[in-house]
């Protein structure tokens, strides 16, 4: 992403005049967690208007419009993001020319021409998003391709969604001792093919720094040598010269639940480079861990988090993007104050992305959770009377 | 009404723009037919929707004047679309157009199921790209023909009277760590069984020795691809049949490498017993038997899938000189993890044997160093006695039971047979006989069985028996008319038409028990989840209650679960594009349970005590 334009208002202290440039789905996630309702938008858009009555005659131009958000359309696998809402007054008169106010209208970003986002409260979490949106080191994507027999799921893992983008699924025929093997095999080569296929399809290899490919037993190493006869079948340099990106793994299962298990695993955490999710996986991790020690460390519910924070006490905060995207502006206010007080305290505060499966789980758990700097027992106590 | 007599000229009915068009199309014989049917047709549709008097005659026709079979199918079309007699015209279009209806359906079924049984079109598995677990609140369920009342077998045979004169049947899984020896035993059975005759031993002696493992050549009767053998490990369950003089059996090779217990699971689920196999090797045993080793996961999954009886199988006895002391030693260490698991003691039976010399097995005896201190019976006996055991007590109880019937399989068919399915599968409890219906759940469509196949089913080629009546415990392949197999999955559950309690669901409340686990059980933690022989990712949606072993609760208030606890547990399906069958553990014993792993280790395993609407 790049941030052409920011400008904070002088009067207002929440107020910021932000222009931006998106480049990839992951800006566009930003600058979904960014813009709220009501917060005003300028940008270009082909506008078709009719030049007679009839509407024969029509020109159509590009033309600068400003709009007041209503709502939002989001798909992050489509990388889709639409807004719709109502045309507002320009006090400085350069756009909505000739359009009347109160038109419905909508804006599905592109990454052509920059945009113009006016927010009356630019917190310090966003600031904190758009930097990370312009550090290029956050953007290197990892896909990983987790299968079993007859199941394979080829994903784009990205540092705010896991993208599922291809699920293959072959129903193997039963193995008896009468089975044909020949029939067999020649189904397991179908399997493997399309995962080849799907992975030509779907995965950019020129823009991934790795692929993992990860399963119980054999079946990766047999993908990989897989991968490797076909592209040499058809000379396919993409993937000949970039034999060095596919990272072998291996997991327990072959549903998505084995990616996760693969980027916790210490053994391969070395290898793969140290990714926003992988950290975020980690400490997710170490979470559970003092939950099952049951040794107090760790707590999740709001009331229970709140208290911890009132005595200092959080190392970690862990809350999803989802409730600080809320629409209860009041609640949004609390979190993001809560997210002061812990850093101001020396904790750190992660927001996980519920599109990935690690937010959801977190979404599940009240989507706000914490690990403690010393154990605090009976946080949960006076909450139920 | 057979459906091959008429559809290959089924195409060539003109298009008919009127009634009286298409009666003039009729000769005399069909117009009086037809004018006999027709009115009754027409009344019994009254309740329905969409359709004019012209579809009508072109269904009847496209039936043969069938009056029930036309019934059968307009009302399939007719109750799915409210307000579409578009639909109804389509129907009346009859079995000529069976085959677009078919595409339309799988187009629409696309969304809703990703795990479309490809065997309608080979090509044409490598769906679902754009589907994945997020968008499930757009799912439309398609429905079929569904009845409640049953209908007559063609030759009604006396279930009573069958059991009676029939052999006692038994399932058994072979389990145990890997390279405990279990394919290589269950090679040899079959060797001594004279099901595997010399010359293909031979054959495959030959072509283990060109690999340097000649030691595997019993292993590779049931280890058949290209992979299991290059490897020498299990992958995959393997089915075969036997039958002596005083039983039959049905055995169930399982994989012992621990990232293939998903598949041991799945031949768990089939058996009515378990072998376990214990390589009674210096350190071996006791390699298998530790923390991470799966003797000890395989026999908590059999305890926890409800299987009682236990044939312990120590196997490897050449290798420590059928010592004694060995054997007792072994036993000493395994009997109370087994009774602590909840295995009873008088349930279990210890055999020595070797697997590969065939000592103690079926037909080479025991030498006499061995009878000196083991008198007891060889394994083939052994598995003899349990059979006649576990068929006696459940005699009663089959008799009365419904049909129940969980599909292993969906065998493709060459050709795309209209409505025609085949599926292979356990007779789960009651008995089943051609001419009469089931109810496939989750797609709720009701079929009519019109033969069923026993014995092993090899490949497209049909040498296979026919039987007129299978009962509880029996591997069938059923051949159903009036299925729609694209939407019929393994796993999937069939029953009598008039079962009354078979609910699909995606939420479920399992009474848990938590085993050793290194991470606790939280509000939306996934995991794998088991059911007979369905796998499916899923999560905790709720603890609901902390219970003791009597099911009192303990503790309303629990905010995660840890290892060896008992619980309430509300689970849900994370991919829920088609939801699963399911039984409460009081309906079923072995349907109604449930097991959980994660990261490659069995954590949890339960009992469904409640369905989710």
């Amino acid at each position: 992403m790049k941030v052409i334009n920011l400008k904070k208002d002088s009067f207002n202290k929440g107020g910021a005049v932000i222009t931006l440039l998106p480049e990839d789905k992951e800006d566009l996630f930003t600058i979904y967690q960014i813009v709220d309702k009501d917060d005003e938008l300028i940008f270009k858009k082909k506008f078709t208007s009719k030049l007679d009555e009839a509407g024969k005659k029509k020109s159509t131009d590009l033309v600068k419009l400003k709009i007041k958000v209503i709502s939002e359309d989001f798909d992050m696998k489509d990388e889709y993001l639409k807004y719709k809402g109502i045309t507002v007054t320009d006090e400085s008169g350069s756009s909505n020319v000739d359009i009347p106010v109160g038109k419905y209208l909508s804006f599905t970003l592109d990454y052509a021409y920059p945009f113009t986002i006016i927010k009356q409260n630019f917190n310090k979490f966003m600031q904190k998003l758009l930097n990370e949106a312009c550090n290029i080191e956050y953007k290197s994507d990892t896909a990983a391709v987790v299968l079993q027999e007859g199941i394979a799921h080829v994903c784009l893992v990205t540092a705010s969604s896991t993208i599922l983008k291809q699920k293959i699924e072959y129903s193997m025929p039963k193995k008896k001792r009468t089975t044909d093997v020949m029939k067999f095999d020649e189904k397991t080569e179908k399997f493997y093919k399309s995962i080849y296929n799907a992975m030509k399809k779907d995965l950019n290899f020129e823009k991934l720094k790795t692929i993992i490919l990860c399963s119980p037993g054999f079946y990766a190493k047999i993908l990989m040598d897989k991968i490797l006869q076909y592209a040499e079948e058809e000379h396919n340099k993409k993937i000949l010269d970039n034999k060095e990106m596919f990272f072998i793994a291996h997991c327990s299962t072959g549903y998505l639940q084995g990616i996760n298990e693969v980027l916790k695993n210490p053994l391969y955490t070395s290898k793969l480079q140290d990714t926003k999710y992988s950290k975020e996986i980690i400490v997710m991790d170490e979470f559970l861990l003092h939950l099952n020690k049951d040794d107090d460390k760790a707590w999740y519910g709001e009331n229970e988090v709140v208290k911890a924070a009132d005595y200092g006490a959080i190392n970690y905060l862990l809350l999803t993007d989802k409730i600080l995207h809320s629409d209860n502006i009041a609640q949004r206010e609390k979190y993001l104050q809560l997210m002061d007080s812990v850093e101001s305290n020396g904790g750190k505060t992660l927001v996980l992305s519920t599109l990935h499966s690690l937010g959801e789980e977190l979404d599940q758990l009240t989507g706000i959770a914490c690990i403690l700097k010393y154990p605090l027992p009976d946080l949960d106590e006076d909450g139920e009377e | 009404m057979a459906y091959s007599d008429y559809s290959d000229g089924a195409d060539e009915i003109p298009d008919f723009h009127d009634e009286g068009e298409f009666d003039d199309y009729l000769n005399d014989d069909e117009y009086e037919l037809m004018n006999e049917v027709f009115p009754a047709l027409k009344t019994q549709l009254q309740d329905y929707q969409g359709w004019d008097n012209l579809s009508l005659k072109l269904a009847l026709f496209d039936n043969n004047f069938d009056l029930e079979a036309t019934l059968m199918e307009l009302k399939k079309t007719l109750k799915k679309k409210k307000k579409a007699p578009k639909k109804s015209i389509a129907a009346a279009n009859g079995t000529g157009n069976v085959a677009q209806k078919l595409a339309n359906m799988s187009i629409s079924e696309q969304r809703p199921n990703n795990g479309l049984a490809d065997w309608l079109d080979e090509e044409e598995s490598e769906e679902g790209g754009d589907d994945n677990g997020a968008d499930d609140d757009d799912k439309t369920v398609q429905r079929y023909y569904k009845t409640t009342v049953p209908t007559k077998p063609k030759k009604p045979q006396d279930i009573s009277a069958f059991v009676e004169s029939s052999l006692p049947h038994l399932s058994f899984v072979v389990l145990g760590h890997v390279d405990a020896g279990k394919s290589t035993l269950m090679g040899r059975l079959l060797y001594d069984l004279k099901i595997v005759n010399q010359s293909q031993l031979r054959k495959l002696q030959k072509e283990s020795e060109t690999m340097g493992k000649s030691s595997f050549k019993f292993a590779w009767i049931m280890d058949q691809t290209h992979e299991e053998r290059e490897r020498g490990v299990t992958v995959s369950i393997c089915t075969s049949h036997f039958s002596t003089q005083r039983a039959s059996f049905t055995i169930v090779d399982a994989p012992g490498h621990r990232d293939f217990v998903p598949n041991a699971i799945m031949g768990i689920s089939q058996a009515d017993m378990a072998i376990l196999c214990v390589d009674c090797s210096a350190n071996a045993f006791e390699s298998g038997f530790d923390l991470d080793g799966q003797t000890k996961e395989h026999m908590l999954l059999a305890s926890s899938f409800g299987i009682h009886n236990l044939i312990i199988a120590m196997n490897k006895m050449d290798n420590v000189d059928w010592s004694q002391q060995r054997f007792e030693e072994i036993k000493s260490k395994l009997l109370p993890y087994l009774v602590d698991i909840g295995f009873c003691e008088d349930n279990i039976s210890w055999v020595p044997i070797s697997g590969f010399s065939g000592e103690g097995v079926y037909k080479i005896g025991y030498t006499d160093e061995v009878k000196k201190w083991y008198s007891g019976p060889n394994l083939m006996s052994t598995l003899e006695n349990t059979a006649l055991k576990i068929s006696k007590e459940s005699e009663e109880i089959s008799k009365e039971d419904a049909f129940l019937f969980s599909v292993l399989e969906i065998i493709p068919l060459k050709k795309t047979s209209n409505e025609l399915a085949l599926i292979s599968g356990k007779l789960e409890s009651g008995s089943i006989q051609p001419g009469e219906s089931l109810t496939i759940y989750p797609s709720e469509q009701s079929c009519i069985v019109d033969k069923i196949q026993v014995g092993s089913q090899q490949g497209q080629s049909t040498n296979h028996e026919e039987t007129d009546v299978a009962i509880k415990g029996d591997f069938v392949t059923l051949k159903l008319r009036k299925a729609y197999p694209e939407d019929i999955q393994n796993g999937d559950l069939a029953a009598s038409v008039d079962y009354p309690s078979i609910h699909s669901a995606q939420c479920f409340v399992l009474e848990l028990t938590t085993f050793e686990m290194n991470r606790p059980l939280l509000p939306g933690t996934p995991f794998i989840l088991f059911i007979g022989v369905k796998e499916q990712p899923a999560r905790i949606k709720r603890l609901i209650s902390l219970i003791d072993k009597d099911n009192n609760t303990i503790k309303k208030k629990v905010r995660h679960l840890g290892s060896k606890q008992r619980a309430l547990v509300e689970i849900e399906l994370i991919e829920v594009k088609r939801w699963i069958p399911l039984l409460t553990a009081s309906e079923n014993d072995r349907l109604g349970r449930a097991v959980l792993r994660k990261d490659g280790r069995t954590i949890a395993a339960g009992k469904i005590s409640e369905i989710s609407q």
